[in-house]
């Protein structure tokens, strides 16, 4: 049996995280191919709608990253978002969804580094806690 | 646009970059399999005049009506290759772009791994090229009218520079009941020792004849929103009680029977509930105060209504809401002084022979309350006086760079008005960086005032016991101290309340310091960190008069560049929308929106976005809990088939 190789989602905001992508690609850094990326204006767009999406869709893992606090291009939409998913983690276990599996931070346009390592961890992590499988009801 | 999608991609090698790191051929023939995909085209680099060519002149031929580019990075390229399909006649919508060099072949070293994320990062892009829509641009002519906040020097000679172009209404708006700000309170300007009022006079009394300058005196700024070129300003004027027909004769003061202590002369002297704040004010018409008049407490008085010659007053005057429409706002919002009362050392408490620099100016002035005197608190010529510099530095931690040269005015009209008065100015740094303030110095040290260099500002202390005051601090490490009959403290300044508010109001941010932070430091000191929005004056960074007015010219010179009749500006295309038929009128988009784009209509009562505000960042889109909100180009159809593209 070839080994688990997980299905990974991260929502990127236009300005700062698909920057910090930007960046690590420019610094040639290297991280797992297992995160796949969608591109919105700002993480305040990403609602608990389209990450429960995702994750029935069959995502292991739902990352959204966005400008750090103050950096927002949109002023505050960072921090909307910060609220929404912060009350949003302490409900994923009742939808069987281990709160691992989900994961918010900032990443700037010049922290291609950042960017390597949340990535590079939320693989490992996933990699550990295994695939997810849903429970009928809940998909 | 219900026409069958015919979906082109074009991938790009890039040279080597994208081509040699994924397996090109196999990506190219498992795409071409992708739905309603009608071909695949590739070329060495499609950002080159060929490649551009080679997509319009397929674009054309193959009919295609979107297409997927499978290139570089969005911040690189996407508008780019917008604008090429939007010259092949295709929306520039119709697009979608992926960055398979950034974002996989210079991240991955594992070739069949990067081929697989290629593979279903474009898959996700066709599925949700299938729900794009075509957007339509649009444009904006900017306003050229020009609202400047604060009527202080700054604000004045910002507005009648702006007002000679006629073709523009400025705004001057002030809280105050008049204009001027803190500079009629000064009755000299250092070093040349010139007259202000006499200066001051025609800079206020020409206002009246510039017709495109609109004064509000009495405002209070409740909303401003909107963006370079499309401000609006809400505000509400509060009532004079007095009418246009007043002409300031002053004649309704006698009447008055209520005093209370006149703020203008900083508490020094009193005032009638219907005053003026000084004479040749402008507006020059009288105010009632509503907090201290008897009418306003419920007592049935009206006698300054009866001793008004003209029926000037009106007692039944309302707020009144106004709606200013315009391109560009220039902040003067000024500065407070820092409270003496918050500095135990300085011992301060209004009733000995220890003044603040407020009060020795307000003395100095002929119109003053020792109508230009300077007198103890017991009404006597003091002998000896010391002025005690950088108060409040301790605590603010920057130079305020005005109250040296203050303070050396200080001891030249002390040397004018009071012959054999001695004067000390105790310091521990001094600074004298405006023309003339150094020749001030040595001038005044040849007629006689010590100059007494302390180690310490932080550490002077001011006592006073039977009517003198003692001033204690340390020189060269030992204790020293100076008796005189009266001590003055210059107090700096510090960024006004009302540019905090502003700051707050507008997202604006203020510097370590206070102040207002500018676009950049050194190159666009004029400018805020909002397109169209500029600063001038104390609020910006504190300076003596003629710095101040520079920075307004500056400022002015900025907004009027900006603002040229017929320039357009393109909005953002891609905004919100709210459907009236789901939207519950709830209200939590108008909450969330960064930029007061989206107001409630009190009559639908639904939510409703400005799209000439909106910058469609989608904030209310993932805050709408009845799905009536709505993101252009990233719609939930949009983003649920990407996701799905992702996950296949």
């Amino acid at each position: 049996m070839s080994k688990f190789e997980p299905k990974i989602v991260a929502f990127v905001c236009n300005w700062c995280s698909y920057g910090g992508a930007d960046n690590a690609g420019n610094k040639k850094l290297k991280y797992p191919a297992n995160v796949k990326l969608i591109r919105v204006m700002c993480s305040g767009r990403v609602d608990t709608k389209l990450v429960l999406k995702t994750f029935k869709e069959g995502a292991d893992g739902v990352m959204v990253l966005g400008c750090h606090p103050g950096d927002c291009h949109y002023r505050s939409g960072n921090l909307k978002a910060e609220k929404r998913f912060r009350t949003f983690e302490k409900f994923l276990e009742k939808f069987g969804i281990e709160k691992e599996r989900f994961f918010l931070d900032w990443v700037s346009a010049s922290e291609g580094e950042k960017f390597q390592k949340v990535i590079s961890e939320m693989t490992d992590k996933i990699k550990l806690i295994g695939q997810l499988h849903l429970s009928p009801k809940t998909a | 646009m219900s026409l069958k999608p015919k979906i082109g991609i074009f991938i790009c090698r890039c040279g080597t970059n994208i081509a040699d790191k994924l397996k090109f051929d196999e990506l190219k023939n498992q795409i071409s399999k992708l739905p309603d995909v009608a071909g695949v085209f590739e070329d060495n680099f499609f950002c080159a005049p060929a490649g551009k060519q080679k997509i319009i002149e397929t674009i054309k031929k193959e009919k295609l009506n979107r297409c997927c580019f499978a290139a570089c990075s969005h911040r690189v390229h996407e508008k780019t290759f917008m604008s090429i399909a939007e010259e092949a006649g295709l929306n520039p919508y119709l697009i979608q772009l992926v960055n398979l060099r950034e974002h996989i072949t210079w991240v991955c070293d594992d070739i069949e791994a990067a081929t697989q994320k290629a593979f279903v990062q474009i898959s996700a892009a066709i599925e949700r090229l299938h729900y794009h829509e075509e957007i339509i641009k649009k444009f904006l002519e900017v306003k050229t009218d020009i609202a400047i906040i604060g009527g202080g020097m700054t604000g004045i000679k910002a507005a009648k520079l702006l007002a000679q172009d006629k073709s523009r209404t400025i705004y001057l708006i002030e809280k105050e009941p008049t204009l001027g700000g803190w500079m009629p309170k000064w009755e000299k300007s250092y070093p040349t020792m010139d007259c202000n009022p006499c200066f001051l006079a025609p800079e206020l009394s020409e206002i009246k004849n510039i017709t495109n300058l609109k004064v509000i005196t009495s405002a209070q700024i409740d909303e401003i929103k909107g963006f370079y070129g499309n401000f609006t300003i809400n505000l509400t004027q509060k009532p004079r009680f007095i009418t246009d027909s007043c002409i300031g004769c002053m004649e309704c003061f006698s009447q008055c029977p209520v005093t209370v202590k006149n703020e203008f002369n900083a508490g020094m002297d009193e005032r009638k509930a219907v005053y003026i704040v000084f004479p040749g004010s402008y507006p020059n018409t009288a105010v009632i105060d509503e907090k201290s008049c008897l009418r306003f407490k419920g007592e049935n008085c009206s006698k300054c209504q009866e001793g008004c010659p003209f029926g000037a007053v009106d007692y039944n005057q309302k707020p009144e809401q106004m709606e200013l429409s315009v391109g560009g706002i220039i902040i003067a919002s000024g500065f407070d002084m820092i409270d003496i009362k918050e500095f135990q050392q300085y011992n301060w408490t209004g009733k000995t022979n220890i003044f603040t620099n407020v009060e020795f100016e307000r003395m100095m002035s002929s119109s003053g309350p020792t109508q230009g005197h300077i007198k103890t608190r017991d009404n006597k010529d003091p002998e000896s006086v010391a002025v005690v510099y950088c108060g409040g530095r301790q605590k603010s931690g920057y130079c305020s760079s005005v109250c040296c040269g203050a303070s050396m005015k200080y001891a030249r009209f002390l040397l004018g008005h009071n012959p054999g008065v001695k004067i000390c100015q105790i310091y521990s740094e001094l600074c004298l960086d405006t023309e003339g303030l150094q020749k001030m110095k040595s001038d005044l040290e040849k007629d006689g005032v010590k100059f007494i260099k302390c180690d310490d500002y932080a550490k002077i202390k001011l006592e006073e016991s039977a009517g003198s005051v003692t001033i204690k601090f340390t020189q060269n490490n030992s204790e020293k101290s100076e008796k005189v009959n009266m001590a003055v403290v210059s107090m700096g300044i510090k960024n006004s309340k009302n540019s905090e508010e502003l700051a707050k109001e507008m997202d604006l941010t203020l510097s370590a310091e206070g102040w207002f932070q500018k676009s950049h430091a050194k190159m666009e000191p004029s400018s805020s960190i909002i397109e169209g929005i500029y600063i001038a004056g104390c609020c910006s960074t504190p300076g003596d008069v003629q710095r101040s007015v520079i920075s307004a010219k500056a400022a002015a010179g900025e907004a009027m560049s900006k603002l040229l009749a017929g320039k357009k500006i393109e909005l953002e295309p891609a905004v919100a929308t709210i459907n009236p038929n789901l939207c519950a009128g709830c209200r939590l988009c108008v909450s969330v929106c960064p930029f007061k784009a989206i107001s409630f209509d009190k009559n639908l009562k639904i939510s409703v976005v400005n799209e000439a505000i909106c910058r469609g960042c989608g904030t209310c889109v993932g805050a709408c809990p009845a799905g009536a909100a709505t993101a252009k180009h990233f719609t939930y159809s949009q983003i649920y088939a990407e996701i799905g593209g992702v996950l296949v």
